[in-house]
């Protein structure tokens, strides 16, 4: 028989196991009403999605939606950020220039034995004031037009809080960037050595070989590895809470306070981190499978 | 290749020139000055029940945004609110993600050798609360100063219980409410909160929750300002004078901590 090809039966063993674990939810279950004093209040949270606004006589997303339209932005950006910086940084560090080599392996060093954490505050602290004050990221923000701010508010959320999602991203993005460096270089390096020398032997360019043997054979096998990062990525934007980004932590942690209803609202904030990240690695697997170059 | 070298150690120079250029050029610039030019205050809150807190529509009321509000009227500017982790609140001032902290900031030695603290606008008294089914027994403050006994304290909170209670254990929580739900779960005996944290409390869980009298400490609450900063010092102590004298201060006090009418704003049961 092929592998994954037996047809599946429903036997002895996976009877037992479905009841094991489903005693052991209920015992789970029990435990926490038992131990902890609280009572959930599930109600209370639905009206944080969606509110009935009377002024526009419509459903206006309330504070956990619009948390989650920050996080969605934080990936989003972030990914960019840590491709444009995984790119600069994996192509120094494949680079013959010795001084390019050097500064890609110390910036992937540097960042990649730094937690995530100290690193988010390093860059909000310390980097942030400078950049906003060096691009006048206030003046040009208070100066928009209503058609720019509108803009601006769908891209990137609302403008007030535009000096802190910028650092925000920055920091996800070069600190992911670091990792998709190594990937990146990584690939390459693993197209193995006849490749190269055939397309020298051709009398190509460097530029030309890269991009016309080399990488369309090494991205398909980046593709996995690459979509692990953003996937890394999406739950690294709950770190941006602790410099007031407005994303899903935040609210969730507002709402929290302010209902008194913390569990509820992190079971509820979990459920909603899982179902993003996994759609996203869904979406990777099907981007996956239908590569032409796996040969299926 | 040497025209490469000289592309690159150009491109460095250019990046080491733009970084020392960027340094912040608002360091001399007082903050009152700044905030009417840009005619906007920005204010860092902290997210607490009742001092700042999000109601039923998502949008953030509370005494410190009373407080924000006027503040922003008396001085014909907008106000942007920055709700802000607590332990980042100081750091975010020093770093000028905002100009103010209006945010129950308690006057400590330790806070003020970062910032500037104006004269107070809000005293709040600090209490201990005690778990009744776990510590049935302890009646009085003296009774909490003693090795079995063990706080919950929150990181970054002035009201400390190794403070007042050395002789006691104590384990830290990031916030109010994974504080509050570790006494409430019974894991440790006590807590030390400020008013009108104990009401609270004790009106929620009535079989749980013994307020110990007296009041342990007097706290002094007020505003954080970047330090060198004496123009904008004096004009919010002026403000500050101004609306304790006229009652207002003690009018939104009394509203928001000795009143309950406010709860039906936020979603509770």
């Amino acid at each position: 028989m092929m592998p994954g090809t037996r047809p599946v039966r429903f036997g002895r063993i996976d009877a037992v196991l479905i009841v094991m674990a489903g005693v052991g939810v209920a015992y789970v279950a029990l435990k926490i009403g038992s131990v902890l004093n609280y009572d959930w209040r599930w109600a209370a949270l639905p009206r944080f999605f969606l509110r009935w606004d009377d002024e526009t006589g419509s459903f206006v997303p309330n504070l956990l939606l619009l948390g989650l339209m920050a996080t969605v932005r934080l990936s989003i950006w972030g990914g960019l950020v840590a491709l444009a910086a995984g790119l600069a940084i994996g192509g120094m560090r494949l680079s013959p220039a010795l001084g390019l080599r050097l500064i890609g392996a110390t910036y992937v060093g540097v960042i990649r034995n730094i937690p995530p954490l100290v690193f988010v505050f390093i860059v909000y602290f310390f980097l942030s004031t400078q950049l906003v004050e060096a691009i006048g990221l206030e003046t040009t923000v208070r100066s928009l037009g209503p058609t720019a701010l509108g803009i601006v508010a769908v891209l990137f959320g609302a403008p007030s809080q535009l000096s802190s999602f910028l650092p925000g991203m920055l920091a996800l993005g070069l600190f992911s960037g670091a990792y998709v460096a190594e990937v990146l270089r990584g690939g390459v390096q693993s197209i193995e050595a006849g490749q190269w020398e055939a397309s020298r032997s051709l009398g190509l360019g460097r530029l030309t070989m890269l991009r016309r043997v080399i990488l369309p054979q090494a991205l398909p096998r980046m593709i996995g590895p690459l979509s692990n990062e953003f996937i890394l990525l999406v739950k690294f934007s709950s770190l941006a809470s602790l410099v007031s980004v407005p994303e899903l932590t935040f609210q969730a942690y507002q709402v929290g306070v302010s209902t008194r209803s913390m569990f509820e609202v992190w079971v509820v904030v979990a459920g909603l981190y899982f179902v993003l990240s996994a759609g996203l690695a869904h979406l990777f697997t099907r981007l996956e499978r239908r590569s032409p170059l796996l040969g299926r | 290749m040497k025209r490469r070298t000289l592309l690159s150690v150009g491109a460095s120079g250019l990046l080491a020139a733009f970084f020392g250029l960027a340094a912040p050029a608002s360091a001399n610039e007082s903050v009152i000055a700044q905030i009417k030019a840009a005619k906007t205050i920005k204010v860092g809150v902290g997210t607490f029940v009742p001092w700042s807190f999000p109601n039923k529509d998502g949008k953030l009321i509370g005494f410190e945004v009373d407080v924000a509000n006027r503040l922003a009227d008396d001085l014909g500017v907008k106000l942007e609110l920055v709700p802000t982790a607590w332990d980042a609140i100081i750091p975010s001032l020093v770093a000028g993600k905002y100009d103010v902290i209006i945010g129950g900031l308690t006057i400590t030695e330790e806070r003020a050798k970062t910032v500037d603290f104006t004269i107070p606008y809000e005293h709040s008294l600090t209490y201990a609360v005690v778990n009744k089914k776990v510590a049935p027994d302890i009646t009085t403050a003296d009774q909490l100063n003693a090795p079995t006994v063990t706080f919950a304290n929150r990181r970054g909170a002035s009201a400390s219980s190794a403070k007042y209670f050395p002789k006691s254990q104590s384990l830290s929580f990031d916030d109010e409410n994974t504080q509050e739900q570790e006494f409430l779960n019974g894991n440790v005996t006590a807590l030390t909160v400020s008013t009108p944290t104990q009401a609270l409390l004790a009106e929620d869980h009535p079989d749980i929750v013994r307020i110990i009298e007296p009041p342990i400490a007097q706290t002094n609450e007020a505003f954080a300002l970047r330090k060198g900063d004496p123009d904008s010092l004096a004009a919010f102590n002026d403000w500050i004078k101004k609306h304790t004298d006229d009652g207002w201060l003690q009018q939104r006090f009394d509203y928001w901590f000795k009143g309950r009418s406010w709860k039906d704003q936020v979603a509770s049961k």
